[in-house]
């Protein structure tokens, strides 16, 4: 690890011990919701890198002689990196204050300057009330509550998982054709090709992510898309992320510990 | 609140025991944790997320714009595009040996490509029941639902099954009014009734198209229906008129399901 990264988590865990005093940016049904199912919050944790990136590869030019799609890992391994170099400082940080986990994390990605992103990670860290600790730390962008409901049922969150693929594709003829005034109704098949493939291979990621976490599943919290021209014109991008929570069973073998008590709350709105 | 006896151990020691080399059965979803948990309640397993997409050029199409009509070429263009993705979506869930796609989403976003460039695109978690029984609708296809995990869930329990995503649509053009008429109202609070008749007569054509979906699916009726009016980009005068439900079929006779327990929550 960087050196200056490690001095200011050890300032920030000297801090943790110093004081005692224990911060969490649960709201307070969340805070309420894990501690019911032993989960005690000791902190509030964040890690963060700010990172040059490139929005497309030299190579991509390539693809204009080829014409073939163009798989842009370099920019899409960028993106990769902050994000999950964010996490693991957020998780180091977690750890120096004996955490076992960190639940509600939220993934910032924003401009910083010219050419510059920065990708922040902030969640709230959280102590078992158990003998064993978890090989691993485990993390979730789930709320407080979400996990709460999740480990009730018998299935515990296991890690924030990532799936990100940049795919680019030359414009062709026919794609012009295909979307002239004149063509009329029609499907841009050059266009849904793109996206169906750059979808499938960030949910491919996502899936192998997942298995990689050695979980029995995964929850998506968010598919995000952006699309975009580049050479001039001459070409079309796509960026497809998917995050979401790898999620594993505890109880197998036996019921689940709970199950859903049917209720029906008094007042206007459901929230799904 | 008490802490329910031997969750954390339990939820530890099963992370504990994460390592390489163990073998896992995996599925991925899009459904929120209160969705899983209840579709998991109603007695089937989410397999995967399931999507399909179709990017379409939904152009323009002339007309009398004097008169009040339906815009055929572009309705049928909206329909086969959403056709298009729903079958993709349908396809991979085929794949997955699902009975079923629940908490299915279709959208429409108009992409940075072109101008009139929509994508079209159909979102859900292809589900399979613990139970082996017949889900599968008259087509041959597994069930699509645009039911939320929770309605899903009041479905099954009170003894009835979705059989399909229905929908009909309608693009419909409104006749600009003519200068004399536009002349003779200024000032007055009145009906224009060309216009009450073009939203009626529309509205009727998008929900009549999405009653025979459900007809040809032999279905007993359609829950969860929407009625919406998209203007995309189309300006003023043009309007899509969207009908979309789930059709669904009795499993039992009965259809009672135990009282809920009324409760007051403490939060917003």
């Amino acid at each position: 690890m960087v050196e200056w990264v490690e001095r200011g988590l050890e300032r920030r865990v000297a801090r943790f011990a110093q004081s005692g005093l224990r911060t969490s940016m649960l709201t307070v049904p969340a805070a309420v919701s894990v501690e019911s199912v032993g989960l005690i919050p000791v902190g509030d944790v964040m890690g963060c890198i700010v990172q040059r990136i490139t929005r497309q590869s030299i190579e991509m030019t390539g693809m204009l002689n080829t014409w073939t799609t163009f798989n842009d890992q370099r920019y899409a391994e960028a993106l990769r990196h902050g994000y999950s170099k964010a996490l693991e400082r957020l998780g180091e940080e977690a750890k120096g204050i004996g955490a076992d986990g960190v639940v509600g994390i939220t993934l910032r990605f924003e401009r910083f300057g010219e050419g510059t992103y920065e990708f922040v990670a902030m969640g709230t860290a959280v102590r078992a009330e158990s003998r064993t600790r978890p090989r691993k730390l485990f993390t979730t962008s789930l709320s407080g509550e979400d996990v709460a409901k999740l480990m009730l049922s018998g299935w515990a969150p296991a890690e924030l998982v990532i799936g990100l693929t940049v795919l680019a594709v030359p414009t062709t003829y026919r794609t012009l054709a295909q979307v002239s005034f004149t063509a009329g109704n029609t499907e841009v098949d050059t266009y849904t090709r793109l996206l169906t493939s750059v979808r499938a291979k960030s949910r491919e990621q996502f899936a192998r992510e997942t298995k990689r976490a050695r979980a029995d599943g995964a929850i998506v919290s968010e598919m995000a898309l952006s699309t975009w021209s580049v050479l001039e014109g001459r070409g079309s991008a796509a960026l497809s992320a998917v995050f979401g929570t790898a999620i594993t069973r505890f109880h197998t073998g036996r019921p689940a510990p709970t199950s859903t008590l049917k209720i029906m709350p008094l007042k206007e709105k459901d929230s799904r | 609140m008490t802490t329910t006896e031997g969750i954390p151990e339990d939820a530890m020691r099963r992370l504990n025991e994460m390592k390489p080399g163990t073998k896992t059965s995996l599925f991925t979803s899009d459904l929120s944790v209160n969705e899983f948990l209840l579709v998991r309640e109603a007695g089937f397993r989410p397999l995967g997320l399931v999507l399909g997409s179709s990017v379409y050029h939904v152009g323009f199409q002339f007309g009398r714009w004097s008169k009040n009509q339906e815009l055929e070429g572009l309705s049928a263009a909206m329909y086969h595009a959403r056709e298009l993705a729903m079958t993709r979506m349908e396809a991979e869930a085929e794949v997955l040996g699902a009975d079923g796609i629940v908490a299915v989403r279709l959208e429409i976003d108009f992409k940075e490509f072109g101008s009139d460039l929509a994508e079209f695109i159909a979102v859900g978690t292809a589900v399979k029941a613990d139970e082996p029984g017949d889900w599968h609708n008259n087509t041959g296809k597994p069930f699509t639902s645009d039911l939320s995990g929770q309605d899903f869930w009041t479905l099954i329990q009170s003894g009835y099954a979705p059989l399909g995503l229905v929908m009909g649509t309608c693009v419909y053009h409104v006749a600009h009014q003519k200068f004399w008429q536009t002349i003779g109202n200024v000032g007055q609070n009145v009906e224009i009734p060309q216009f009450t008749e073009a939203l009626y007569d529309a509205r009727e054509l998008a929900m009549s198209r999405m009653q025979t979906e459900a007809e040809e699916l032999e279905a007993e009726g359609i829950v969860g229906m929407q009625l919406l009016s998209l203007a995309h980009q189309w300006g003023g005068h043009t309007t899509e008129f969207f009908a979309i439900g789930t059709a669904i079929k009795p499993l039992r006779a009965d259809h009672t399901i135990a009282k809920p327990q009324l409760v007051l929550p403490l939060t917003d």
